[in-house]
C-alpha cells in the first residue's frame, strides 16, 4: 500500500537524520490569527482536483478554503472546496463500473445498487451549505485540540442526486426502523472504529436528505467524496458521508464510536458550557446555526478616510433560511439592514453587501450578524465546549480609516 | 459614530454579473471530472456522465524538529506530523489524555512506559511554546 511506503520513508528519516532537514514543498504562510498564536499555516496547489488551499494536514487530507475563494459569489468552485477526511486509508481511485452502493439491514430487499442504476432514478437538486462540525475552532478560546480551523472550513454547492428516500423505498425498510447508519469507503486503522453516521429514521426519510453525484454540475472531486456523497441540508458535515458506498437500516439506535461518543455536543442552550467542564449530558451535534462572515475585507483592513467603502460576504442560515443580515458599527447598540443577493435555497450561502459611508480617521469595529427565518441569531459573546464545535459567534473586523 | 447610519447600496451590476457567469459557465461544461482522461471508463445515464478518477496525494512536506523520534515512531503512522504541530498549547494533562485516546479509540501501539518521555517531547516542540495572541 503506497501509504505505508510512504509512512515508513517518513519514520526512516525521522529516526535518522530528524525530519527539519526535509525541504518545505509547501507555498505561501497564511496567518489564520488564531488566539494564543500558532496560527500560520502553509498553502498548497498539489493536491489533485484542487487549487490553492489552507494546508491544516497532510495525511489524513484537511486543507481549509481560503478568505479569496469565498468571495463574490455564494457556490464555492469545487477546486477550492475544504477538504476533511480522519482516517489516512482514503480512497484514492473508484472505477465506476464496478462501484456498488449496497443497501441492507433491516430492509425487505438488499440492494447492490450500480452508478447506472442510481443515474436512472428521479434527481433532485439543492444548494446546500456543507459545513465542518468543528469549522472555526482555532478561533476557540480557551483553546481546545482538534483540527485547528479558521473559518474556511466550510462551502455551499448546489447538488444534484437522489433522495435517500426513494433508495430506501427501493430496498423497503421494514417494520421496526429506527435509524440509518451510513458509511464510505475510507478504512480506519486496524482495529479502530468505522468512521460511520446514523440520522434517525425520519430525517432519512424526509425526501431533502439525498445522495450527491453532482456538485457544481461536475462529478465530485475524490477528496470531496467520490462518486456519492451524502447530503444532509442544514445539518453539520459529519453526517455527510464521503464516497459514500453503504447503507444499514437500524432497528435500534447506533451505539457506535462516532455517534455514542465523538460529535458530541452539551445538552444545553447554545451547546455551550463553562471552559474546562466535565460530565455534563450530551447529545448527537444536529442543525447548523446562522452565520455571517466577511469576505472581501480581513482583519485589519485599512479604508480611506471620510470616503465610502465597500463591504460584502456570505451568510448562511443553518437548518432554516436567511432572513436578514444586519451589520453595526457601534458595537451593537444599533444595526442595519444590509441587502441580501439572489435567493439560491434555503440552505445555501445569500451574498450581502453595503457600501458604509467614509468615516473621520479612527479605529473602528464592523460587525455582521445573520438571522434566520426561524428567528435564530448570532450572540455576540462566543459559546464554549470542549469538542470545539459550532461556534457562531457574531463576526468582527477591526478597520482602519486613514 | 453611534448615531451615524450606515448608507447600504443595492446588489451592484458586478454581482448580477457574478451569477450571470456561473450560471453560464456552469450550463456550458460538461459534467466529466477535472482532469480525467477521456479515455477512463465511464457511466452514463439521463445526460449525465461519471467518469472513472485516480488521484495521486502529493509527498508530505510537513517536519518534526530534532529530537522528536518518539513522536516520530509513536505518532505519526496514522496522521502526519501537522496533528501534533498545529496544536494550540496544551497541558501535560491534556497531552496524556490524547495519548490515552489514540491508545483506546484508535488502537495506537504506544507502549504506557513511554508516555512521560513522549509528554516531554511533545511539550518540546516550538508550537507548543506560548506565543503572542493572533488578535
Ligand atoms: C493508530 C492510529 C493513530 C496513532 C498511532 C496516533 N493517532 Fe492521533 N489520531 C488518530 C486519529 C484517527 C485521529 C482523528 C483524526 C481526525 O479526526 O481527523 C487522531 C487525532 C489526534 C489529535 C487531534 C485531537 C483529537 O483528539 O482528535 C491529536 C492531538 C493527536 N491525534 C495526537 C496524537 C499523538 C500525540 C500520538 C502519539 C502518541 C498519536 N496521535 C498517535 C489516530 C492515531
Amino acid at each position: 500500500m503506497a501509504e505505508l511506503g510512504r509512512r515508513q520513508a517518513l519514520g526512516l528519516i525521522g529516526a535518522g537524520a530528524g525530519l527539519a532537514a526535509m525541504p518545505a514543498l509547501a507555498e505561501a504562510l497564511v496567518d489564520l490569527r488564531l488566539p494564543g498564536g500558532n496560527g500560520a499555516r502553509p498553502t498548497s496547489g498539489d493536491f489533485p482536483h484542487k487549487g490553492g488551499m489552507i494546508l491544516q494536514r497532510g495525511r489524513a487530507p484537511l486543507l481549509e478554503t481560503p478568505l479569496d475563494a469565498l468571495d463574490g459569489q455564494v457556490f464555492t468552485p469545487n477546486d477550492r472546496f475544504f477538504v476533511r477526511w480522519h482516517y489516512s486509508d482514503i480512497p484514492t481511485a473508484v472505477d465506476v463500473r464496478s462501484f456498488r452502493l449496497a443497501v441492507g439491514g433491516a430492509v425487505r430487499q438488499r440492494l447492490s445498487l450500480s452508478l447506472a442504476e442510481l443515474l436512472a432514478m428521479p434527481r433532485v437538486e439543492l444548494a446546500a451549505v456543507n459545513q465542518c462540525s468543528g469549522n472555526s475552532r482555532g478561533l476557540f478560546s480557551p483553546r481546545v485540540p482538534g483540527a485547528q480551523w479558521g473559518n474556511g472550513a466550510i462551502g455551499n454547492a448546489k447538488w444534484v442526486g437522489v433522495r435517500l428516500r426513494d433508495v430506501l423505498d427501493r430496498a423497503g425498510v421494514a417494520p421496526g426502523a429506527v435509524a440509518v447508519k451510513l458509511g464510505g469507503l475510507d478504512k480506519p486503522p486496524p482495529g479502530a472504529p468505522a468512521f460511520e453516521k446514523s440520522l434517525a429514521i425520519d430525517h432519512a426519510r424526509d425526501g431533502e436528505v439525498m445522495i450527491a453525484y453532482l456538485m457544481n454540475g461536475a462529478q465530485l472531486p475524490l477528496l470531496n467524496g467520490f462518486p456519492l456523497r451524502l447530503i444532509v441540508p442544514g445539518w453539520y458535515s459529519t453526517y455527510w458521508i464521503k464516497a459514500l458506498d453503504r447503507i444499514e437500516v437500524l432497528t435500534a439506535p447506533d451505539t457506535g464510536y462516532w455517534m455514542d461518543k465523538a460529535y458530541r455536543i452539551p445538552a444545553t442552550p447554545g451547546a455551550s458550557v463553562a471552559p474546562g467542564a466535565k460530565d455534563f449530558p450530551t447529545v448527537p451535534i444536529n442543525k447548523m446555526l446562522p452565520r455571517a462572515f466577511f469576505t472581501n475585507l480581513a482583519d485589519g483592513a485599512k479604508v480611506m478616510a471620510r470616503s465610502p467603502f465597500y463591504v460584502r460576504g456570505l451568510a448562511m442560515g443553518g437548518a432554516h433560511g436567511v432572513a436578514r443580515v444586519d451589520l453595526s458599527m457601534d458595537d451593537g447598540r444599533s444595526w442595519h439592514a444590509a441587502p441580501l443577493g439572489r435567493d439560491e435555497g434555503r440552505y445555501g450561502f445569500r451574498l450581502w453587501e453595503a457600501t458604509v459611508p467614509g468615516q473621520p480617521a479612527g479605529e473602528y469595529r464592523l460587525l455582521a450578524r445573520c438571522t434566520n427565518s426561524a428567528g435564530q441569531t448570532q450572540g455576540a459573546a462566543p459559546i464554549w465546549n470542549p469538542g470545539g464545535f459550532m461556534r457562531n459567534a457574531i463576526e468582527s473586523l477591526a478597520v482602519t480609516a486613514a | 459614530m453611534s448615531g451615524r447610519s450606515i448608507t447600504l447600496a443595492g446588489l451592484v451590476l458586478f454581482a448580477l454579473l457574478a451569477f450571470g457567469w456561473t450560471a453560464l459557465t456552469h450550463r456550458l461544461s460538461p459534467s466529466a471530472a477535472p482532469g480525467t482522461a477521456a479515455s477512463a471508463p465511464s457511466v452514463s445515464g439521463g445526460g449525465i456522465t461519471l467518469v472513472s478518477d485516480t488521484i495521486a496525494l502529493p509527498e508530505e512536506s510537513a517536519a518534526l524538529p530534532a529530537g522528536s523520534d518518539l513522536i516520530t515512531t509513536s505518532c505519526t503512522a496514522c496522521h502526519s506530523p501537522e496533528m501534533l504541530t498545529t496544536q494550540p498549547p496544551l497541558t501535560a494533562e491534556k497531552w496524556q489524555a490524547t495519548i490515552d485516546k489514540m491508545r483506546t479509540v484508535y488502537k495506537a501501539p504506544v507502549a504506557p512506559a513511554d508516555d512521560k518521555a513522549l509528554i516531554a517531547e511533545l511539550l518540546a516542540l516550538p508550537t507548543q511554546r506560548p506565543q503572542p495572541a493572533g488578535k
